[in-house]
Order: structure tokens, then C-alpha cells, then sequence
């Protein structure tokens, strides 16, 4: 239900996207916008940074994770799990990969999906080697809150808390964005924050294909305006958000795992 | 994992002054019990008396706040892999994935025990599913199984790879009378082939009718331990015989006060007495020839059976 939800979300927004092409000046004054051969990619950006940066992986990611392992929490699927002769991290990561060979579908299909819709309405855009990249950058992404949902699953152990702290994680995701400029991440520790690079990967991805060795002119949002422009080096940006993916994943991995290790099941 | 190895354990399980507490509420104070290999072991004790928690503690699904636990000798340690091998366990209410089909569940533990290979596991699923009743039912998904059939699977799912001890909790639970006597039988057939049952329940004349052994928990705390004759012998103070005669003298009274082990002597009804041994041995003879010395005649004596259910009642109140 919340992925059919999601899905109607995910249309109403795109449809305005595609045809009103989505560029205004600011748009690509902040240099998230491509040109007329990549209106897709546009698509791709606009859905995944919804809202608030990092909103549409937080949901996927989040929320698959969370229906993982809190569900068997609270259905009590876990004790039968857990009584047979299998490792607790064998259960942990069997459980996780799973996870990531489903949003590897969804990360391939909701590309798919855009970049057809997007051809079908705009015509013929080119560019479709970039497909793969994206979907690696979408997968980044998700995988990151999967690992934040697998966390907050093993401290919560119900599906109804994860939901709320997902929730929570939004709107602080909101508050951050406002209030920090996230585009600052990249030189900041802030980078570190799943929110600064889940949908920031996109975007450097984006210009990785076209300009490797170039530089990225950003602009974020602090406070309700708009911040100094700062100019990065694709490289640089490549390096930091991937680093800020690794640290991230592994350490929410890790952390989820310690609790998931300790936990126990009373119910 | 790690284990300690122990040469031939005498015991399936071992469990010594089990402690598990949940910050200040005490799950379980004193719980200690012993399962001999082969044997069926009845665990008794009233609602929140610490049954489910001594049983999640062996699993490895609470973490034990102290005391000791050995299974098959060797003391359970990190996940456990190898030791539960050996065991299956089933919980007070077995819960399965709902879209999973009856056998579903059973090859998909299978393969997470990898209990067997595809074939093998295909055969001991149906096997398994026909031990326990539920060969119609196998294609059903779990979440339309009734109470029972959910019991009935889950003892299916505890007995996956043979496990030399079965660990269930409340496996009559939910059960018609046709299901009792069927997982009686079942359970009956598992210890003839020389593997371990320890249950948990609350319907005491099961217990009585399948275990040799029992413990009764009450409090978080082992109350007694023994076979259900010990329990009455401690109740009692020993055994006690009904002994009707054909007149009772007061001199033939008297003499039986004075037979070795005999501790008491009650007139329960006219020419009738209870007589309270400590010893356990059969005074029946000896009644037959006093009654003879003293002109009378043993019409019957026969030796008492205490209910269980007055049994653990009486434990769990000389116990509050």
C-alpha cells in the first residue's frame, strides 16, 4: 500500500516536471539542472530530491529496511529465526542483501520508468549510457537509509517506532536543509550526514559523466537564502560524497548489527 | 562459538540457579532443572512463573543474567551454532511468515537449518507434516491456520533435522483432544528413540500421563524437581496407603503405629486408616498378616494417587 502510495506520488509530481521541463533560472543557477538533451536526468533529480534533499531514498530505503527486520520483530517471526542453528550475523546481512537486490529493482525500475515517461513526452534525449551510473548513484542512496532503517530496526524492534523515527529523521532532514545549506556538505564534516550526500550523489554523478575533471559552481539554502557560491572540483565532490556513502553505510551497518547482536527477544 | 566439551553427558539439559532480570523486575530468580537424556521432563508453574523465560534463556534468545545452563554438557556460548543443532524448539506461539504455505515453512527452515539436502528436505517436510496431522493442510498458507494447526506446525518445525532434544513450550496449547493424544503419541515415539522432551504446560494431567520427571517453577523459582511420585512423597511426608479391613481394633491400631516406616497411622472412615510410610517399599503383606494376628482381614489396601493438579496447587501455595 505505501509503495502504491508512493507511486502516485511519484507520477503527480513527475507529470509537471516533464512538461513544464523544469528549469528556471535558479534551478540552474544551482546547477541542478541539465540541459535540454538530459530532461530525464532532471526527472531522475527532481523526484529523488522531493521536497527535501534525500526524502525519496529516505522513504524507499527507510521504510523497506524498516517492513525487514522490525516487522519480524513484531510478528514474532524472529524467535523461530533466531532458535535455528544460524548466526545472528548471518541473519543480519542475509537479511540486508536482500534488501539491496530489492532496491536494485526499484532503483532500476523507477529509472526506467522516468527516463520512458520523459522520452515518451519530450521525445528522443540521448545520454542513456548515463542510465547505469544513475541507478549505481540511486542504489548509493537507498542503500544508505537501508542501512539508518536496518539501525533503527534493531534499537526499536517495531515496525510502528521505526515508522516514527523515520518520520522524525525527515522533518530533521528538513530542518537541516533549511538551516544548514546542505550544499555545504561537501566541504564541511557535514558531508558525513546521510542527507547532504544521499541526493547530492546524483547530482555529482550527473556531472562526473559530462565533466570529470571539471568544476561544480554551488549554491545551497541556509536560513532562507541562498548561500555564497562555492566552486568544487567534480573529483573532489566525487570523493567526498562517496566517502560520506561508506562511512555512512558501514557505520549505521555496524551500529544496527551491535544492537541486533545484544537483542532480545521477550515477546 | 565455543564449547566446553564434557565426555557422555548424563544430561539433555542442565540448567543450575538461572537468574535473568529485566532491569529492576525480576524475570527469573532461582530456576534450576535437569533433563535426563531420553527422557520426557514435564515444566510446570502457573502464568509468569518463569517457564518461558528459563526456555528463551537456553535458546539463546534472552541473555542470562547469571547461573549456569549446559546443553548436552557444554555450556552455550555466542550464537551456538553447533549445540543447536541438537535442539528444536518451539515457542508458546509459533509464528511464521502468514503467505508461507504449511510446507513452505517447513523447507525454509530446513534450508536455514540445513537440516537436509533438496530431496532429503522434501521428504522429511512430508513426513513431518503427516506426523503431526497437517499432511491436508500442507499447501494452506500459515496465516489461515487455526490456533492448533499453527501449534501443530510449529512442534513440526521444532522436530526439522532430528534434533536430539526438543525444547516445547506449551506444545498442547490450542490442541482439541484428538490433537493431545496425538502429540502425546508423538512425543512418546521421540523419547523411544532415545531423544530428549522437555514441555512446558498448563494441562496437568498430560503432564502427568507423558512425563516421568517434572519440575515446577512458581515465582521465578524451582520449587521441586522429581518424578510425580517424589512430588506426592514430599507432599505427604511419604506415601500413603488406603487400608479397609474387616474390623479395626484398637490393639491392631496400635501395632501398626509400630511397624518399621510407618510414621502415621489416620482412622479415615470406620475400619478404614491411612497409613503414612517413609519408607518406599510395599507394607501391604505386612498389613495382610497383622490383620490376621489380630483376628481381622485386609479386604483392600491400596497405595494413594495424588491429583497433580492437588499437587502443584499445593506446591505453588506452600510456596507464596
Amino acid at each position: 500500500m505505501g509503495l502504491i502510495l508512493l507511486a502516485s506520488f511519484y507520477f503527480a509530481y513527475l507529470v509537471p516536471i516533464i512538461f513544464g521541463k523544469s528549469i528556471t533560472e535558479e534551478r540552474t543557477l544551482l546547477g541542478i539542472s541539465f540541459g535540454s538533451g538530459l530532461w530525464w536526468v532532471n526527472a531522475v533529480y527532481d523526484v529523488f530530491d522531493l521536497f527535501a534533499s534525500g526524502l525519496f531514498p529516505l522513504l524507499i530505503g527507510g521504510f523497506i529496511a524498516a517492513d525487514s527486520l522490525a516487522t519480524e520483530f513484531d510478528e514474532n517471526t524472529i524467535v523461530p529465526l533466531l532458535s535455528q542453528p544460524v548466526k545472528r550475523s548471518e541473519v543480519y546481512l542475509g537479511k540486508f542483501f536482500a534488501k539491496f537486490l530489492l532496491l536494485l529493482a526499484v532503483a532500476v525500475l523507477f529509472t526506467l520508468v522516468t527516463v520512458g515517461l520523459s522520452q515518451a513526452s519530450l521525445g528522443a534525449q540521448g545520454n542513456l549510457g548515463m542510465i547505469p551510473l544513475v541507478v549505481f548513484a540511486e542504489l548509493g542512496a537507498f542503500l544508505e537509509f537501508a542501512a539508518i532503517g536496518f539501525f533503527l530496526s534493531s534499537i526499536a524492534r517495531s515496525g510502528m517506532m521505526v515508522l516514527g523515527l523515520l518520520i522524525g529523521l525527515f522533518f530533521g532532514v528538513i530542518w537541516t536543509v533549511l538551516l544548514l545549506g546542505f550544499q555545504f556538505g561537501i566541504q564541511e564534516p557535514m558531508f558525513l550526514l546521510p542527507v547532504a550526500n544521499a541526493a547530492f550523489l546524483l547530482q555529482v554523478v550527473a556531472y562526473y559523466v559530462f565533466q570529470p575533471w571539471g568544476v561544480m559552481v554551488l549554491q545551497g539554502v541556509a536560513l532562507g537564502a541562498l548561500t555564497q557560491q562555492v566552486a568544487v572540483t567534480v573529483i573532489s565532490a566525487m570523493e567526498y560524497v562517496l566517502a560520506g556513502l561508506a562511512v555512512n553505510l558501514v557505520a549505521f551497518l555496524v551500529a544496527g548489527y551491535y544492537f541486533f547482536r545484544k537483542a532480545e527477544v521477550k515477546g | 562459538m565455543s564449547a566446553q566439551s564434557s565426555a557422555s553427558p548424563e544430561f539433555a539439559l542442565e540448567v543450575k540457579n538461572l537468574m535473568k532480570s529485566y532491569g529492576a523486575y525480576p524475570g527469573v530468580w532461582d530456576v534450576s532443572l535437569t533433563v535426563e537424556q531420553g527422557t520426557l521432563h514435564g515444566f510446570l508453574g502457573p502464568n509468569g512463573s518463569g517457564k518461558t523465560t528459563t526456555m528463551k534463556c537456553v535458546m539463546g534468545l534472552l541473555h542470562k543474567t547469571s547461573g549456569l545452563i549446559k546443553v548436552f554438557g557444554e555450556e552455550p556460548h555466542g550464537d551456538a551454532r553447533e549445540l543447536k543443532k541438537r535442539v528444536g524448539y518451539m515457542p508458546e506461539s509459533p509464528s511464521f511468515p502468514a503467505y508461507l504455505k504449511g510446507r513452505e515453512v517447513l523447507i525454509t527452515y530446513g534450508r536455514i537449518r540445513a537440516a537436509s539436502d533438496g530431496a532429503r528436505l522434501r521428504e522429511e517436510s512430508r513426513s513431518l507434516l503427516q506426523q503431526v496431522g497437517l499432511a491436508d493442510a500442507a499447501e494452506k498458507p500459515f496465516g489461515k491456520y487455526s490456533r492448533g494447526m499453527q501449534t501443530r506446525l510449529g512442534i513440526a518445525v521444532a522436530m526439522l533435522g532430528k534434533p536430539d532434544l526438543l525444547i516445547l513450550d506449551e506444545p498442547t496449547e490450542g490442541l482439541d483432544p484428538v490433537g493431545v493424544a496425538d502429540v502425546r503419541n508423538l512425543l512418546e515415539g521421540l523419547v523411544s528413540e532415545g531423544r530428549s522432551v522437555l514441555l512446558s504446560s498448563h494441562q496437568l494431567s498430560e503432564v502427568k500421563q507423558m512425563c516421568g520427571k517434572v519440575t515446577v517453577v512458581n515465582k521465578g523459582r524451582t520449587v521441586i524437581e522429581g518424578s510425580v511420585e517424589d512430588l506426592a512423597k514430599r507432599l505427604h511426608g511419604g506415601i500413603v496407603y488406603r487400608a479397609e479391613f474387616d474390623s479395626l481394633a484398637p490393639d491392631l491400631m496400635d501395632e501398626l503405629k509400630t511397624v518399621d516406616g510407618v510414621s502415621e497411622v489416620t482412622s479415615v472412615e470406620e475400619d478404614v486408616v491411612a497409613v503414612l510410610i517413609s519408607k518406599d517399599y510395599d507394607v501391604r503383606p505386612l498389613l495382610a498378616r497383622l490383620a490376621v494376628k489380630h483376628g481381622s482381614l485386609l479386604l483392600s489396601c491400596e497405595r494413594e494417587e495424588t491429583p497433580l493438579e492437588e499437587l502443584f496447587i499445593s506446591l505453588v501455595k506452600e510456596n507464596k
